[in-house]
This record gives C-alpha cells, structure tokens and sequence, in this order.
C-alpha cells in the first residue's frame, strides 16, 4: 500500500526539513533536492489515475487520505497534476538557484515550499489551509533575508496581512461549519462568507493589498520572491475553486460570478495603467503577478459560461513565464549587485547584453499574451470566453493590455537609448558564477516559450484534470 | 470565578496592551507583553481546563523570552525609564486606543447576543480589545520590534476568542508552531536591520 498523502506531502517535506541540516553543502543539497523534485514530478505526472498498478509482479494500491491529529488529509488521482506543477516549480527554481548565489537554505526550501503548498489544498477541513499558509509566510522570512536585503519593510507587511488573512479565514470557516447547503438566510452566514471572501483578497494578494509585492522584490533578491510568489499564483485558484465547491449556497449566490469577473478585470485594468507609469522593472513585476491573479478571477468569474479548463491550462505557461522572467531578473542582480533597477538604468543594454535584453523583452510580453508565445494560446481562449458585445469587458481588458504594452515600449526604448556620458552613473559588473551555464538557461528558456506558443497542445491538456472535481458547479464544461 | 472577577485579568491585559500601543521602552514592552500573556491565561481559565490553557501561556512566554534574548544578544535592548514624559505621538495613540477600547464595550452586549453568543463577555472583551489594539499598532508603527510584538498580541486575541468557539488539538499544535516562528523569526529582521546578518 502506497499514500499519496506521505509520497507528495510528508517524503518531500521531511526531505527539505532534514535537508535543511545539510545547506551548507551546496552542491550535495542542490542534487538531492532536484532529484527528489523531478521524482515527483514524473510520479505525479504518470502515477495511475485508477490507483491500483503492478510492478515486479505484484499489485499496489495507492491509498489517497491519511489522518494526522484527528484531520484528514486527502490527495485524489485529479490532484497529482498539481502535485506536478507545485514540484515542476521547485524543481525549476532550485536547479538554477546555484547560478545565483542564492541563500544556502534555498534547495531545502525549494522543497518544504511545493509540500506546504500540496497540503494546504489537502487539508480536511479547509479552514487549516489558513494556518499552514502562515507557516509557510513565516518560512519566507529565512528564505528571504540575507546581507544585501535592503529592509525589512516588505516582509513584515507580507507577514501582517498573512497572518490577519488567517484570522479571517479561520473566523469564516467556524461560523460556516455546517452550513454547506443552507440557503442564504442567515446574516451569520453572509458575515462568514464576506470575511472569508475578504481573506482571499488579501491572500491572493489582490488589489489594494498588492503594495507588499512590490516591497518584497525591490528589498530582496529576485529569485527566491518570484518562486513564492509564483507558487501563490498556482495555489490561490485551486484553494478559491475547492471553497466556491465546499458550499453550495455560495456559488448560487447571485451575482458572485459576475461580480469577480468584473473584479478580475478592474484588476486588470488597474494592473496595466500602473505599469504604463512605472519605471522601475522590479516593482513592474508586481502589476505582471496582479494582472495574472486578475486573469484566474476573470476565468472563475466566467466559469458559468465557458467552464475551467482554461484555468486548468495557464497554470504551467503561467508558472514557465515568471520562471524565466525571474530568471532575466537574477542575472541582472548577480551581474550587476546593487544597481537600481531604473529603467533608464538599462540605456545601452541591447549592445552591452544583447541576449538578455531579448530574454528580457520575450519575457514581458509572453506575460503579456502576445501571439506564438507561452500565455498565448490559454489567454486567447479567455479574451474569446467574453461576449462579443461586451464593452465595458474589452475595455478594461484593452487598458490592462495597452498599459502593459506601453510599459513594454519604454523598456525597448531604454535599451535602444545610448548611455549618455553625462549622466551615467558608475555601477559594478561582476562575472556570473557560471556563465555558460547561465546562457544555456536563457536559450532553453527562450525555446521554452516558443514551444508553449508553437505548440500548446502538447503540454496544457494533460492539466485540465485538475479542476475535474470542480465540474459540478459549472455549466459550461 | 464571579462575572466581576473575570473582568480583572480582562482588564489588566487590555492595559498592558494599550502600554504596547503607547510607550516605547523595549524592555517595559516585552515586560508588559508577558503580563498580558499572563492575565490572559487567566480569562482563558474561565472556558478552559489548567493543564490545557497552560499550553498557550508557556508558548506565549517562551515566545517573549527568545525576542527578549536576540535583542540582548544584538546589543539593542534598552532599559525601561519608568516615569518618563509622555510625547505627542504617545498621547495620540493612547487617545485613539481608549476610544477603540470604549467602542468595542459599547457594542460588547450587541456583538455577543449576535455573533459569539457562546463566549463569555469578559472573554469577548479581553479578546476584541486585544485584536483591535493589535492592529491599530500594527497599522501606526514600522518599527520591526513593534510589528513582532504587535502580531503576538493578535494571535493571543484571536486564540482567545478562537478558543470560546471551538477546540481542536491540531489547529493548537500549528497555532503553537506559528507563534513560536514568530519568535524564531525575530533575530533575523532585527540583524537585518541592525546590518549584522
């Protein structure tokens, strides 16, 4: 007999704590950790649907729940997908964590990180989540600070609406218990569901609750933020998906749907005209993690119509997008340590590193849903989800894409712009630790992209599994 | 414990976490914060049996106790002025807090008739005072020691009140473990700061 719950959730997370005792040898936590990643990652991906499978002649069975503590921990077949994708992203991250002379602890938690994540979507009753998401924001702290950190401002902020978002949740979740099908009647119960609702905005993190992103990438080193931040982009949804499921009478509640596309979209909008104004390409990642959690609410909020599946399907895209903008990101911060991240900063940049500037340029508007490149092909499907006539719809999401656009032609102009000789400021270069290595990166990353555009059919189907529990409440699937 | 006795450690707690809120003697605070613990264990006795809600207070302390021994060890505790004057921005968050405090007794009896009709009142007193005052520090001061003490004022509010609702021996182990990290946490933001990582 085989669990789930122990091979995705316990092995991998007492792997990274016991790992953890080890970070000083680097290279040894490094090969252990992307070893057990990828393992994961294949079991996930080919484990048996149907639970039971033979080997060496004899029959296993995979066992799917497990109870710690009086609670229930369940991992159904349709969740292994996301298994997948939870440890396809510490797997991804911690292999190039050694370009970037990231903190030592980073491939410990490359893996305690996706097995917080796989639990929290586990956990029976849904109100843990709450908790083990706190402990995870608490994690973020040694995974984050280090010498160069310039403040703790952001960290602190992401610790404080973490932990109020816990309350909330945990507050909602007792006085929901037991109201799974009860039509709304009850004022108690429209209370929970708005302090519950409110928990997921600052959870997400959703607009206004944003600004500690910014803080969080301006103050720390690019790689370990976007891995969190990433791997929140993946979870959210899921969590949002099994709640809206939990309680009948929620997402019967007039209007919900409507309302959260309505709300994806402003985000959207706001995103875009943000970025339009901004300068520095750090705190632009922010409004690129705002306007990708404004596309997940948009689709939820088209559920009803045109179903899930493309939520389903811009989770690897999405996740393959952030990896490799990170990435563009952590080569700047290992080449040139300490300088601004101002756009005018970058004048010159396309004769000095050429590659990059691509990466960089290819990045930003593979986000952005531009034709034959990753996002491509899962956003066209969403813009097409929105009825023709709709004008307010198309016009929220062309602003969102227009500022998008616009910051995107400021980044080209800054680059294309020669340094002026007055003006420059001295910054230092130092040489990347392993700089062909680092450039097999970009150009795996680069065909990546363009393999998700060129061929999407390949990679996003096999994913639409995971939101199959969630089919119940969705016309149009 | 009478209805009047119960109110003692209730009241004693939200004044140690006005002084939180007001004053800004490291020392004195975590001193103060200790008692709070310490009172609010107290009003935790009223729902709770001795050898659980001791739990909450060990941790609690042994929380207090690592801040209190990374700020020695960095050189950055400094010693309590016991009559020191009061300044503008101390008499502004005291205001603001007592009004916080005579708000949440105004609404007391409503929001226990209506919401937490099982908990008691002191506790609910004890608890919203707590969580209010909490975050109002949270939101007026971005000095990391105060962001720390602040959020384990939060917690104990919201365990307090959580506690009145309902019980459940894994949600106390992870709430046990989050405080705790808290704690542990709290020598790698005052390094940060102090620029000694």
């Amino acid at each position: 007999m085989i669990n789930s719950v122990i091979v995705f959730i316990l092995l991998p997370l007492i792997a990274g704590i016991l790992l953890l005792a080890v970070s000083y040898m680097r290279r040894l936590s490094m090969t252990i950790s992307c070893l057990l990643l990828s393992a994961l990652v294949i079991a996930a991906l080919f484990a048996p649907r149907g639970l039971i499978f033979e080997w060496m002649d004899r029959p296993y069975e995979i066992s799917t729940s497990l109870i710690l503590l009086g609670r229930a921990f369940t991992l159904p077949p349709n969740l292994f997908s996301f298994c997948a994708l939870a440890y396809l992203s510490g797997f991804l991250w911690s292999i190039c964590s050694v370009l970037f002379d990231t903190k030592p602890n980073f491939n410990a938690m490359s893996l305690i990180i996706p097995a917080l994540l796989v639990m929290m979507v586990a956990v029976d009753p849904f109100l843990y989540s709450a908790v083990i998401f706190e402990i995870l924001a608490l994690l973020a702290v040694p995974l984050l600070l280090e010498k160069r950190t310039r403040s703790t401002r952001g960290i602190l902020h992401f610790i404080v609406l973490q932990t109020i978002a816990m309350a909330l949740v945990l507050l909602s979740s007792w006085m929901l218990a037991g109201v799974s099908t009860v039509i709304i009647s009850n004022p108690m119960i429209l209370r929970g569901a708005a302090l519950v609702l409110l928990g997921f905005v600052l959870w997400f993190p959703a607009f206004p609750f944003h600004v500690w992103m910014a803080e969080l990438l301006i103050e720390n080193h690019p790689w370990p933020v976007s891995f969190l931040l990433t791997g929140m982009q993946t979870t959210f949804p899921i969590l949002l998906l099994v709640f809206l499921d939990r309680f009948a009478w929620l997402r019967n509640l007039p209007g919900l749907f409507e309302n959260m596309k309505y709300f994806g979209l402003i985000m959207i909008a706001i995103a875009g005209i943000f970025a339009s104004f901004q300068r520095n390409f750090r705190r632009q990642t922010t409004y690129l993690y705002l306007t990708e959690t404004g596309y997940t609410l948009l689709i939820i909020g088209l559920a009803p119509s045109s179903g899930l599946n493309t939520l389903a399907m811009i989770l690897l895209p999405r996740i393959f997008s952030f990896w490799f903008w990170a990435y563009c990101l952590s080569i700047l911060e290992t080449r040139y340590p300490g300088a601004s991240s101002e756009l005018s900063n970058l004048n010159g940049f396309i004769r000095d590193e050429p590659l990059l500037s691509l990466g960089m340029i290819l990045g930003q508007v593979s986000l952005m849903g531009l034709p034959l490149l990753a996002l491509f092909p899962v956003k066209h499907l969403v813009w097409f989800s929105l009825p023709i006539g709709a004008g307010w719809e198309w016009l929220l999401l062309g602003i969102g894409a227009i500022g998008t656009l616009a910051f995107i032609l400021r980044l080209i102009m800054a680059m294309l712009t020669p340094p002026d000789p007055l003006t420059e400021r001295p910054t230092q270069k130092l040489e990347l630790p392993h700089p062909r290595l680092t450039l097999v990166g970009l150009l795996i990353g680069i065909l990546l992209i363009l393999a998700f555009g060129f061929f999407p059919h390949l990679f996003l189907t096999r994913f639409i599994e995971i939101i199959s529990p969630f089919l119940l409440f969705v016309g149009g699937s | 414990m009478t209805l009047t006795l119960a109110y003692i450690p209730a009241i004693v707690a939200v004044l140690c976490a006005l002084f939180n809120l007001v004053r800004r003697r490291w020392l004195a605070n975590l001193i103060s914060l200790a008692i709070q613990l310490i009172a609010m264990f107290l009003v935790l006795l009223n729902i709770w049996v001795f050898t659980v809600a001791i739990i909450k207070l060990i941790v609690g302390l042994v929380a207090v106790g690592i801040i209190a021994y990374s700020l020695q060890n960095l050189d950055m505790l400094q010693a309590a002025e016991p009559f020191a004057p009061f300044r503008e921005g101390e008499l502004f968050r005291a205001f603001t807090g007592l009004c916080i405090v005579l708000f949440i007794l105004i609404f007391l009896p409503q929001a226990h008739a209506t919401m937490f009709p099982r908990s008691p009142q002191a506790l609910l007193f004890c608890s919203l005072s707590i969580i209010a005052i909490s975050l109002l520090q949270l939101g007026l001061k971005s000095e990391p020691f105060y962001v720390l003490i602040g959020l384990l004022g939060f917690l104990a509010g919201f365990e307090l009140l959580y506690a009145s609702l309902e019980y459940s021996a894994l949600l106390e182990g992870f709430l046990t473990v989050i405080k705790l990290g808290i704690a542990l946490v709290a020598p790698y933001i005052f390094s940060v700061e102090k620029g000694s990582l």
